[in-house]
Parts: structure tokens; sequence; C-alpha cells
């Protein structure tokens, strides 16, 4: 397919905490560049923080919707505000740069800048709490979180997919329900 | 809900905006930036709905804003507010444009350039201490500031030293003759407050209310009335919005009015003889002034039937209580006053004051200096420093000539303005405000009611508060004396509770005054000065029209791109003229006439049309401005000279003139028996089709419609619509996915206007969808026509089939820049270039009404969901619900007598109803 | 009338070279014609890609008036295309020796026009780039096209008329290939040699083909049809005023043999005047087609009546309206235009001096095809800018760049005609030898009779 639609709003779309971006093959959950310096075993590059999930979610066992909290109340799953990072960060680590970075990053009130990995076109809504209240595990469509360090899109977000798992499912099928 | 919050939103959204911009512009965003601090009542994806006001008129009506990720992408009536009760004219619809304006001022300007805030401030302040030095006056001159905002002008100028009173106040569109007429005739000042609802009959004297003033309140109570069984008779040149709305529509030559007006008090007076609710004194004395006034002699002066006159005394008489309102600005000519002091007399011995005419007890607003004042103080190098609050006095021409003339000789003008106006680019230091979206002040939108005005995002652009500029400026001169140390914004704040936050206004009632009506009145009433300009001139007649509220063209694209309702013309100002004028000025529909007034010259595109009175030249105020020379009011008065210039426009909908072709699509009933003949379902060869859980489905009542254009406004905010400019909307390419259609048919009884909002069908068995190669468009199980963008391939057979043209295709891409597009809806997708779009049903009002109520665990009510067109429209003549439903409104009105749908014969089955205008007299 | 052919006609080898001298090197007229034709594209070319890459916009297409320049060239080629199969194949069952000389260029025009007409759609679309998503093809998306729509009908009509044309063309030219695959020198040789299969033209294979030859004459009749009923579908199955008539399909038939047989006349006329075929192509072939001429002619005046006629016999006052404006709204002078084309100017057919002057037919032979051109427009807009709203009628103007690809469309046409007559052997030598061998016989059957 053509490159989608425009984007409605940016405000909006750049909120969207969503994850995902299905054209994009490798990405990670720090600036683009990053990618490869963590691939090279480097935690990041210096001015990002760089997050591990396989940290969070694997071995700290932290549940996805602890930090996107808003997985199962809004069509936008979220990403933690830089101050929530802190609700933990206050004790948990401080010894490491990383959250060091992260402290001085929220003092001084800068956004974190997160890589999108994954989305849906703009022309499809997209809503996550149907989905968790639907009990769709969040790896079916994200991966296992719990050892990916460097996160990447290993599954397509095609129509077909979706359309499978809505059939599996006996979710609903009509067309407009996700064309917006 | 408070300010804090949402700063930190908007800071949040403001952030990513810059992030985004930097970025690809048809790809997402790359990185996500969540905020530092999220606040704790906002939801990324969640929409969150403020209470504020609108201002883009003087009427102001309480708005819902709505919200998403601190950006307000929608304004929608508030329930809670008097005024607009939960409706919005197209205006209101589209002031949410002018705050991501791409014109819009973004930084202040000294001398012509654009500065940072401190030079900026500096440069008010020298200003101002010279003026103080000089011992010249500071004056303000403000758009009308009722509130805490023109008190604290008083208390600014009061700290400078200077008199409180000199805070002008600048209300080109205001209508002194009321106010004149109701001083001569009951000796007040109290506020009048119009009972429509409740009256009988209403006689509208050239007031076109449904438009000027309040139009959605009006509109409103008008529909109610005339629902009730109550007529409307209207009486002036010109078949405006409100004459079509009307029963019936009387015209007469214009400058006549008032001895018309007269004429009916005089036979009114006969008729109800002891009756008359005046005192006999009273009434003895009128019928005196008043006997010059016989109907034979009226009707030969007003060049009406005397029996027309004689009727509508009659039934003016029968009617109780009735109401009598105007004069307004069609009728409204160097006498105006007298007139408005005659519709009193009528209302007086009608007895309909105190009943459906109360006056209400005024906030007692300082007896400030006046714009003639200003004028000849200016002119007389008084003044020494003019600050400017919304007002644009320059913008008029001739009107304002003088003032203009006399602000040349203040040495310092500062201008808190949102638009690089004529006054703010003449102005030395301009100062970027807030958007009212962006800021607090309250407005005082009539006796007892408060509306308060809240933020509802943070700024987009690098704007500030004009009362923080002020009284900081004060600060910097020394002079802070009883100058609130807060901001503005608390101040106002503060002065209310949560409760009138979150209602958006503030309540306190207020109780009428009785008024009586005074031994003199029409005492003075003499014979009308005779219109001003040539002999061989035509009266001119000013049209109101939603893009010249405050008497000039808009600034807004989307108004401008709205075609008028009733000539259909977008992006350009026309002059109305009769077929017989026509002939006369051998003009034909869109050719070009130059108008001439001693006052000046201008070129409009001519739509031939009965709907205005022989003779008589219709034009719309803003176009119209520039004929006018200062002397008498903006109204009636004018006569100017016509001319075909030989140049010619091309537009669609001149094509097939107004009427209907002998096609019955927007039908009537008579009155007397309100319903459409029955009608055999028509037999079909296509299997019966299921809607196992709803039908989604809209019906539209003609008789209620007064074709104002506020559905087809909101549709273009709600879902994205792209304005397309005035070349390419002259092409026919407009994008509007509903339009109003009107329609003006001869009848027996003269014109007959009706409006027709036409949007998609949502039909049944559809055209569109049989022919659509790729299932781009289908019938979903839930009633609605669906269109799939990313299927479409653009055909374009679907808009071939679709008998009701409702079909629109994207020529182009049509870029949204800069913050243009923080306005969008996120919702709903920007449809690409080579796709063809359409009606929805807002579709995504439904999915997310239906998501809501899935989470909640309960099925949806009725009135849940509802379309932005039937949310805005003043009237309610839209009603959007589901026919599944039996008790759903929708449903009981689809069962009216006077249901009916859009042709058919084709037997497409349509999911949208009309209901047939009801008139008077044989259908 | 046999007799007159055979008679006159050269004798074996002579054939031969009269055919192959089609094949000669290209006079500098050809080059010219060539070079036209290929300007023509590359115009066309640049009018489309501005069209891709601004917007649709470019064209005069508005409110109410969504199809326009493009579909009425896409239906005129259409229509064109038909004459050339049929035309060739009723002859090859009617026998005709008028079929050796006109038949190959016949059925090539068809091939070429039906490519020109296939273009159009696709570059009529909003987005042309995705035009596959009528064709059925398995998706993960799960998604065919919608059978009921008349476009997808037209996209097999057309694809398989495409398809069995161009094989009734290869067939026919089999063992031309063969025959002339071992004179030719040169790139044709090889070409020849692959393209002819191995047909080495022993009675085993002689036997094969002219039970398999008959074959595709006679589903090329029925199809042809069939693509111009469905073509025409596209309107009658709307419900448009002026469009939704059962009158459509035999209306499209008649109109699509009529402009074909017009196209014919001037192929032929030039192919005879380009390789000096007066022998093979004769003034009674061309008195022929003239008379088929004038009977379509005669057919298509009936249609327009009998339209107008059920317009306001049926006593729609939307139908009505949308022929009112046609004869007296603004594409009133091109309707009358169409009628003086189509109607009036074929009857000068009815005297035998028009029908043997090659120029007067020539003439003729424009004027209908300009008149056809004209026709589809008018029927197309004149519905369209009048239809049942009052409040959404308009008035369509084609823009230059729209006229442009329109354009470009006939040079596409001419082009390939140009380069088919140079590569391929324009005129059948077996049949024309047949045809010549097997004239004594005729005209013994002729006396025994």
């Amino acid at each position: 397919m053509r490159l989608p639609l425009q984007v409605p709003t940016l405000a909006m779309a750049a909120a969207l905490a969503l994850p995902g971006c299905g054209d994009r093959a490798d990405a990670a959950t720090l600036p683009a560049d990053a990618a490869a310096a963590s691939a090279a075993g480097a935690p990041g590059v210096p001015g990002e923080v760089f997050l591990d999930h396989a940290i969070h979610a694997g071995q700290a066992r932290i549940p996805c919707l602890a930090c996107h909290v808003w997985a199962d109340r809004s069509p936008v799953a979220g990403l933690p505000s830089g101050r929530k990072c802190m609700g933990c960060h206050k004790f948990v680590a401080k010894d490491k740069p990383g959250v060091q970075l992260l402290a001085k990053r929220v003092e001084e009130g800068r956004p974190l800048r997160w890589e999108r990995v994954f989305s849906v076109p703009d022309f499809i809504y997209f809503s996550h709490r149907m989905h968790v209240r639907a009990r769709v595990d969040c790896k079916e469509c994200h991966g296992d979180m719990t050892i990916a360090r460097v996160i990447r899109q290993d599954r397509p977000f095609t129509m077909g997919r979706c359309l499978g798992c809505h059939q599996e499912r006996k979710a609903t099928q009509d067309c407009v329900a996700c064309h917006k | 809900m408070t300010l804090s919050r949402r700063s930190f939103l908007g800071t949040a959204a403001a952030a990513l905006g810059g992030g985004v911009l930097a970025s690809c512009k048809a790809k997402l965003p790359r990185y996500l930036v969540p905020q530092v601090v999220a606040p704790d009542d906002a939801v990324p994806g969640i929409a969150r709905r403020y209470r504020t006001v609108c201002r883009a008129c003087p009427a102001a009506c309480g708005v819902t804003a709505t919200v998403r990720e601190g950006r307000a992408i929608k304004l929608e009536g508030s329930p809670d507010d008097p005024v607009g009760q939960g409706a919005l004219c197209p205006r209101g619809q589209a002031a949410i444009e002018a705050l991501y304006s791409e014109t819009r001022l973004g930084k202040p300007r000294v001398g012509g350039r654009e500065v940072p805030w401190d030079q900026a401030e500096a440069a008010l302040v020298v200003g101002l201490k010279t003026a103080l030095d000089r011992g010249q006056r500071v004056v303000v001159l403000t758009r009308p500031e009722r509130g805490r905002l023109g008190a604290l002008f008083g208390e600014w100028l009061a700290a400078l030293g200077q008199p409180a009173t000199q805070v002008v106040t600048f209300a080109p569109m205001d209508r002194p003759w009321l106010r004149e007429g109701q001083q001569r005739a009951f000796g007040s000042a109290a506020t009048p407050v119009l009972d429509l609802a409740a009256a009988k009959l209403v006689l509208s004297v050239g007031d076109d209310f449904v438009e000027e003033g309040s139009p959605v309140e009006h509109a409103r109570a008008l529909a109610d009335q005339r629902a009730a069984g109550g007529r409307l008779v209207y009486v002036g040149p010109r078949l405006s919005l409100t004459a079509a709305a009307a029963d019936q529509w009387i015209s007469v030559e214009p400058g006549t009015e008032t001895a018309f007006v007269l004429g009916l008090a005089h036979r009114v007076l006969e008729l109800l003889g002891p009756a008359a609710a005046v005192p006999a004194s009273v009434a003895e004395a009128l019928r005196s002034r008043l006997a010059a006034y016989d109907p034979a002699t009226v009707a030969a002066r007003t060049r009406t039937s005397g029996v027309a006159l004689s009727d509508l005394a009659g039934a003016l008489a029968r009617a109780r209580p009735s109401l009598c309102v105007g004069p307004g600005r069609a009728v409204a000519g160097a006498d105006a006053a007298t007139l408005a002091e005659a519709v009193c007399v009528l209302n007086a011995i009608l007895g309909n004051v105190g009943r459906t005419l109360r006056f209400l007890p005024d906030a007692p607003s300082p007896a400030g200096m006046d714009l003639a004042e200003l004028a000849r103080r200016a002119a007389a190098g008084e003044v020494g420093a003019l600050v400017v609050h919304h007002a644009d006095p320059l913008g008029y021409g001739a009107v304002y000539g003088e003032l203009a003339r006399a602000l040349q000789r203040v040495p310092f003008v500062a201008a808190f303005a949102n638009e690089l106006d004529a006054t703010a680019s003449a102005a030395h230091v301009v100062l970027a405000d807030h958007h009212f979206l962006e800021s607090w002040s309250d407005v005082p939108s009539r006796p007892g009611v408060v509306a308060v005005q809240q933020p509802v995002m943070s700024p987009v652009l690098d704007t500030r508060a004009a009362a923080d500029e002020l009284v900081a400026a004060a600060q910097a001169l020394g002079k802070t004396a009883g100058l609130p140390a807060d901001p503005f914004a608390d101040v106002v704040r503060h002065a209310y509770g949560e409760k009138d936050l979150e209602r958006g206004n503030r309540i306190s009632g207020a109780t009428p005054v009785p008024v009586e009506l005074a031994s003199t009145a029409l005492a003075t009433a003499g014979e009308p000065p005779a219109l001003r300009g040539p002999e061989a001139g035509f009266p001119l007649v000013l049209a109101p029209s939603f893009r010249h509220l405050d008497g000039l063209p808009t600034r807004s694209a989307l108004l401008q791109e709205l075609p008028d309702p009733l000539s259909g013309f977008a992006w350009t100002g026309w002059v109305e003229v009769h077929p017989a004028t026509a002939a006369g000025l051998h003009v034909k529909p869109g050719d070009v006439v130059a108008l001439e007034s001693p006052a000046g010259r201008v070129e409009l595109p001519a739509h031939v049309t009965t709907a205005i009175r022989a003779g008589a030249l219709g034009v719309p105020v803003g176009d119209a401005m520039a004929l006018l020379d200062g002397s008498g009011p903006i109204g009636l008065g004018m006569r100017v000279i016509a001319r075909r210039t030989g140049a010619h426009v091309h537009r669609p909908t001149l094509e097939a003139g107004r009427t209907q072709h002998g096609r019955e699509l927007a039908r009537s009933v008579s009155r007397s028996s309100p319903r459409l003949p029955e009608r055999a379902p028509l037999p079909s060869m296509y299997p019966p089709v299921e809607h196992p859980d709803h039908r989604w489905a809209m019906a539209i009542d003609l008789d209620r419609c007064t074709g104002c254009g506020a559905c087809t406004a909101a549709c273009y905010v709600e879902n994205n619509l792209p304005v397309v400019g005035a070349i390419e909307s002259q092409r026919g390419r407009s994008m509007s996915w509903l339009r109003v259609q009107a329609f003006v048919d001869e009848r027996a009884d003269g014109p007959a206007a009706s409006f027709l909002p036409l949007g998609c069908q949502h039909c049944t068995s559809a055209p569109c969808e049989s022919v659509c190669p790729t299932f781009a468009t289908y019938h979903t199980k839930e009633g609605l026509n669906a269109q799939v963008y990313a299927r479409c391939i653009g055909t374009r057979y679907c808009e071939n089939n679709c008998p009701y043209g409702v079909r629109r295709f994207n020529f182009f891409d049509w870029p949204r820049t800069g913050t243009a597009r923080l306005g969008l809806n996120p919702d709903v997708t920007v449809r690409e270039r080579g796709v063809t779009e359409k009606c929805t049903l807002c579709v995504q009002r439904i999915r997310t009404a239906k998501e809501e109520a899935k989470c909640d665990g309960r099925a949806l009510r009725d009135g849940e969901v509802v379309s932005a067109c039937a949310a805005t429209c003043p009237t309610r003549a839209i009603v959007f619900g589901d026919l599944k439903d039996p008790a759903s409104e929708v449903s009981r009105l689809a069962a009216d007598g006077r249901a009916y749908k859009l042709l058919e014969e084709l037997n497409t089955d349509p999911g949208v109803f009309y209901l047939a205008r009801r008139r008077e007299g044989h259908a | 009338m046999n007799d007159t052919n055979a008679s006159s006609a050269p004798r074996g080898s002579a054939i031969e070279r009269d055919t192959l001298a089609t094949l000669s090197r290209p006079s500098r007229t050809y080059w010219i014609l060539l070079g036209i034709s290929v300007a023509l594209v590359a115009i066309g070319g640049v009018a489309w890609t501005l069209a891709l890459r601004r917007g649709l916009g470019v064209l005069g297409l508005d409110e109410p008036v969504m199809w326009g320049a493009l579909i009425t060239t896409f239906v005129f080629f259409i229509g064109v295309s038909h004459s050339g199969t049929l035309v060739s194949a009723i002859l090859y069952f009617t026998r005709s020796p008028l079929r050796s000389a006109i038949g190959r260029s016949a059925e090539a025009m068809t091939v070429i026009t039906i490519l020109t007409a296939g273009l159009y759609p696709i570059i009529h679309i909003g987005r042309s780039w995705l035009f596959f998503f009528v064709l059925p093809y398995p998706s993960d998306r799960q998604l065919w096209p919608n059978f009921r729509s008349p476009l997808t009908w037209d996209v097999f009509a057309i694809s398989s008329y495409v398809l069995v044309s161009g094989l009734f063309l290869y067939m026919g030219m089999l063992p031309d290939l063969a025959l002339l695959g071992r004179q030719v020198r040169g790139w044709r040789r090889p070409l020849y040699r692959f393209l002819s299969l191995g047909f080495a033209g022993t009675d085993g294979e002689w036997r094969l083909f002219e039970t398999a030859y008959p074959i595709f004459a006679a589903i090329v009749i029925p199809l042809a049809v069939s693509v111009h009923s469905v073509v025409s579908w596209d309107f009658a199955m709307t419900l448009m005023p002026g469009w939704h008539s059962a009158i459509f399909a035999p209306y499209f038939v008649a109109g699509a043999i009529f402009s074909g047989i017009a196209m014919a006349i001037l192929l032929l006329s030039a192919l005879r005047r380009g390789y000096r075929l007066h022998s093979y192509i004769k003034a009674e072939h061309f008195e022929l087609l003239s008379k088929l001429l004038l009977a379509m002619s005669l057919v298509m005046t009936f249609v327009y009546a009998t339209e107008f006629f059920m317009a306001f016999f049926r006593g729609s006052e939307a139908e009505m309206e949308v022929f009112r404006s046609r004869a007296a709204g603004p594409y009133a002078p091109m309707f009358w235009l169409v009628v003086a084309c189509n109607s009036v100017a074929p009857l000068a057919c009815f005297w035998s001096r028009v029908r043997r002057s090659l120029p007067a037919l020539i003439a003729i032979a424009v004027l209908v095809t300009v008149g056809m051109w004209f026709e589809r427009f008018v029927f197309i807009v004149t519905t369209l800018a009048r239809n049942f709203d009052p409040q959404n009628w308009g008035t369509y103007r084609p823009t230059v760049p729209e006229l442009l690809i329109c354009l470009g469309g006939f040079g596409w046409f001419a082009m390939l005609f140009l380069i088919f007559v140079k590569v391929f052997p324009s005129m059948s030598v077996a049949e024309t030898l047949q045809a010549e061998y097997a004239a004594p016989a005729a005209e013994v059957e002729a006396s025994h009779a």
C-alpha cells in the first residue's frame, strides 16, 4: 500500500503512546541512532535515557499496565510520565547512570523522547482498552517484552493479521469499526 | 479543573507539536514524547470537555469545548446556558478556526515589525509615559466589555490619574435606535427581553432576529412558537432568513415602514377601542396623533394592499399575547428611533408589555466617553495615547471616517488584537492577545446571567493577556493604586465558585421592572426624511450575514467558504436584484454590477431573485459598508446607482436558478391539515436488508430549519473538511458533506423560500454501493452507508450514481500547514487526493459512544450519540437517533404525518427523513 | 464478384512480393507519421504526469460532472475496436474475398484500440496507482472486487476481449509467419521463425488450423457484442436520467460497428495508398463498407429518435430535462453536430457516385469518427450535468491537459498501428493465395449453379 493518509493532528499522533510502526523494521526504545549503539553493547547514547524492558518487565516482573496505565481505560496505552518513572527510581537503582540522567531530565522538566516502534496507519482506529478488555494478551501484538532488550517489531501489523484474529475471536469484521 | 493542570497539558502538547513539526509531513511522528508530569484528569485518547463562552459575537452563547491532547478541536453549545441553550451558530462553530489561523498574531509588533515582548512592553510604557508627561489624555477604545475586564480598564485609567470614564465602547453593529425609541416610548433604559415562544403572533418589523442580535436563542424560540401553532409576519423590503421562516412576508416600499407601523397602530386602536391596554387618556392622545394614518393613505404610501394592513391589524388585535419586534437593520433609516417608538407603542396597546416583552434592570454601565467625543478630543489633539482593545474603527471606511481621521492625530496608539486588522496595522504597538479559548474573562450576557470565559488550553502562540499587560505597564510607571496585584486570570477565577466554573456561568436571576407608555409617545413622530443619495438611485437594503456580524467581511476562510443560505454565494459578496429591476439594468444572474453612492463604489455579482422588493437592492452588510456615509445608522437610508460592468462570474448553483423545477424536493403541507398523502411502498427486487442492532437515522424538520448553515459549519470542523478556496469552490469543488439548499418558489402569496439540508441519505439500497468496483462503499449492519477511504481508488462511479449528489471527490490534497493542523479532529482521518468522501453520520462519535457503553457494560441510550450537525442546530431541526429503538425521538418523527423521504420514487429507501414545511393556505 | 476479383488479381509470387512490400524499408512519410504519433504520445504523457502529480483537479471535472472527456475517449475506442474483429470474422464466414485484403489490419486495429481504450479508465481514476484493486487477486485482506459493479464486469469483458482477439490475430498470422519466415532477411527472420511455432504447412497442420481458426472466429463475434453491451451497462445500470435505459446495449453495439467501419475505411485507404495495394483493396470493397456504414447510420438515427421519444413518452421530469438540455441546452451545438455527422452525412452513400469516390468516403468516415466521439461526450455529460437535484446542476468544460491526454490516446493508437504494419505482414499472404487459387473453382460452381 501507499503511504498512510495524512496525520490528523500532530499533537494527537505524537501523544499517542501507541507502540508501533509497521514499516520500520528495526528500532528501539531509545533514539534511533542509539539502536545501533546499544546493539554494539553500549547502553543508549549520551544525553538520552535508555530503557530496558527485559529488566523492567522481565527481571522486575512489572506488569505492562503498571507503566502503560491507560491501556485499559483509553484507546491509547500511553507512556509513563517522567515523574512516574521517578516514583520508583527515587529509591531504585539510583546509582545507575541512566537513572541519574532520568532524574536530571525530570528535574529540568525536559520530557524524555522515545523512539516509535509500533504503529498502525493513521486511517486506522485502534482501541487498546477494547483489546485489553477482550483479554488479548499484550504480547500477541507486541511480542514478549520480558526478554526484549532492544525492541523490534517482529510480527507484521497488517490488515490480514487483524482480520485473522478478529475471525478467530468472532470479533467485529465491519470495515468502519477500524477504518476511520 | 484548574489552569495549572491544563497548562501542563498544553506545554506537553506544545512540546510534542514542536518535536513533530520538524518531522516528515506525511508520516507519523517518529518520537513519542510523554509529559514530564501527567495531569491527573487528562487521559490521552479521551476527549475532555470544558465550559466557556463564545466571543465570536456579542450574544455570548455558552459553549462546551472538546479538548484532545491539550488542543481544542470543537465547540458545541452548552446546555446550561440560558442564551444558546446547547446550540451554536455557524459563526460560533468557525470561532475555533481563528485560534489556529495562520494569519493570527503570534508575536507583538512595534512599528510594523515583530519584536520580543519586553521591547513591546517597553514601547507601551514609553508611549503612555509621554502622554502622561504631556498632560494629555489616555483613552481606552474597546469592544463591548461589560464584565471585570471593562471594570479593570476604568481602574487602570484611574490608576494612571485619568478619568475612569475614558473607556470608549466601539460596537458598530449595535442598534442604538432601539434604546432611543424605547426611551421615548417608555422612558426606560432597562434591557428588553423577548419571549417569542409565548407569543401567538409575532410581527417582525424588518428585524432579522434569526440572523442578528442573539440568533441562536431567537431562532429556537421562533421554531418552538411556530411548532406550537404561532405565526410570524415579517414586514420589510427583503426576504431574509427571518422572512423566509415567517408565515407571511409583507414587502413595503423602503423608507415607509414607519408609516406602515403607525397605520397598524391606528387600525389596532380602532379595533380594540376601550380594550386597548393603555390608559384611556394616552389612547386618546395616540388616536389624535395617528389620525392621519388611516389604512387607505398608508397603503397608498407604502405601496401595499390596504387589505394586508387591515388583516394584519385584525390578527394582532385577536392574537393575545402577540409580540412586535424591531425595527431591524433592513428598515432602520434616519427615523429608526421613531419607528422603534412606534413598535413599542404597538406592543403597549396590544398589552404585550410584561407578558411577551419584559424589561430587566440593567447593570448600570458608567456613562463613558462616546465615539463622537473621542473623535472631537482626538482631533483637538487632547488624546496623547489610545489603547485599542479588539476594535477596528479604521476598517469601516467612511462610516467612521471622522474618527479615523481624528485618530491619526493621536501620537501613540497601542492595539490588543488577534489579527492584524486595519486599526492594528496603523497602531504603533500591537500586542498579540490570547484567543478567548486561551484566556479568562467574564461576560454578563444579559441581566442576571454572567458567562464565565475560561481557557480550555494553553496558548498556541506567544500571546499574553491584555489585562496583565496593562497592569504591568502601570506598574512600570509606578502607578498601581487600586489595581489588582494578582494576574487577571486569578482575579476572575476567584470571583467564581467551582460550580459556576463547571456550569460555565452564574445565574443570579433578575426581576422585571414595570414600565408604562409615556403620554408623550409618538408626539414627535413626523415625516420620515427622504433616503440620501441620488434620486435616480435604488434604495440600498442591508442584508445581515453570518460572515459580517461585526459589519466587516470575515477573516475566517471557513465562513467565506460556506455558501450564503439564500443566495448561495461563497467567497464573494453579491447584490440582490429583483427580476424587474434586473431587466431594466440588462443584468443577468452572475453579471457583475457596479454600485455607486456619494460615499463609495463596489462591484458585486448580481443575484437575480424575487426575494427582494422590486426597485430595491439587497447587499450584505460587510460589502455595503463602503457605500454608507457616516450620517445615520448602519442600516437603510442610502440610494445607490447601479450599473452593469460587463464582467460575469460563473457559479454552479446559478444555472438552475432557485426554483425546484417542479421536483418535490423540499415539500410543504398546509398548516390546517399537516399530513402528506399516503404512499404505497414500492416493490423492490433486492432482498430486505437486516439491521440487527441499530439503524442509525436522521430526521430533519423543514418547518424548523431556518437555513442558517450551522450544521454545515459544524460538519466542517468535526470531520476535518478542507476549505478549498475561492476558485475551486466556485468551480463546484467545495468539499461540504452537508449543504443547505435554498429553494425560492413562486406561490400565490408571493415568493416562498424553503431550505433543504442535504447530506448523504444513507440509503438502505444505495445506488452508490452497487456500482463501486472495490467495495470502498458499503452498507453496514447498523444502516450506515460507509466509505472506506483506504479502499477507494476514485472511479467516481458512486458520485455519478448518487441521485442526491452528496458525494465529494478530493481533486487535490488540501494540506493543513503549521498551527492549522493542531485543530484537526484526531478521530477522523484527513482524506488523500483521489478518494471520494461524504457524510458518515459522524461514525467516529457512534464508535466512541458504543465503546463507552460497552466499557460501562450497558446499552446505548437514545440521544447518547449525536451527530455534529444535530448537536449544533439552533432550532433542533435535525434529530439523530436509532430507528430500531421505537422509543427514540427519530422513530417518533419518522412516523409523523409530515415525514417523507427524498426522491422516494427511486426506491433507495434513505435513512434520512424530512418533515414537510407547514405553510398557510394550500400547500 | 469473385471473378472480377480473380481475373484482375496478380498471380502467385507477385502476391508474396506485394505483401512483402509492406515490410520494405519505411518511407519518409512513414517516419514522419510515426514521429507525429510518438510526439502526441509524449504530450499526452506529460499531461497525465501533471494530473498524477498535482491531482485530477487539473482536469475540467467538477460537481456534478464526474465523468468527462477521458471516459468519452474510452468508450469511443472500445467502439472503434469493435468492427475490426467483427468485420474480419464475418467476412471469414461469408468467405468474402475482401477479407484476405483487409482482415489482418482490421484485427490488428481491434487489438490496438482495445489496448488504447484500456488506458483511459486507469488514467481517469483518482488513485491510478491502485487500479489493481479491481482485479480479483487473493490477499490477506480477504477482499475481492464487487461483482455487482458494471466496472468489474468491464474489467473481465475487456481483458477477455483483448485475449481472444489477440489470439485470433496471432493464429491468422501463423501461416504467413511460417511462409515469410523463410523469405525475409534480417531481424524479422528469427522473430517470424520463433513466432510461427514451427508451422511447416503440412496437410495435417492445415487441417488443424482450418478447424481451430473458425472456432476463434466464432467466439470473437458474440464476445465483441458482449463487450460493448457490458460497456453500455456502465451507464444503463445506473439510475440516472438519460442513462437508465434498456436500449443501451444494442445502441452501443450499433454505435461500435458504425464507428468501427468508419475507422476501417480510413485505415484501408491509408494502407492502400501507402503500399499501392490497389489491386487487392478495390473500389468494390469500399463500396461494400460504405453500404454497411449507411445501414448503421440509419440504425443510429433510429436510436437517437427512440431515446427522445422514450424520455417524453415516459414523462419523467428529470429525464425530459436531460433531453431538453441535449437539444437546446449548453451542449446543444455538440448534439446537433453529432446529428449532422452521424445521421445526415452518411445519407450521401445513397448515391453510388459517392460510394465509389474514395475521397468522399474518407470525408464521411472522418465526419462519422468525429461525430461518434461527440455522441459519447454528449450523452455522458448531459445526464450528469442535469441530474435529479436542480441545485446540483453544472456545466463541464474539458481543460487543456484533459484534451491532451485524449489526443495522446490517438497518438498511441497510430504509433502502435504504424509499428505493427512494419513488423508484421499486414495483409494475409496465405489467404490471398487461397482466394487466388480458389477462384477458378468458384467459377465452376457458379457455372454449375
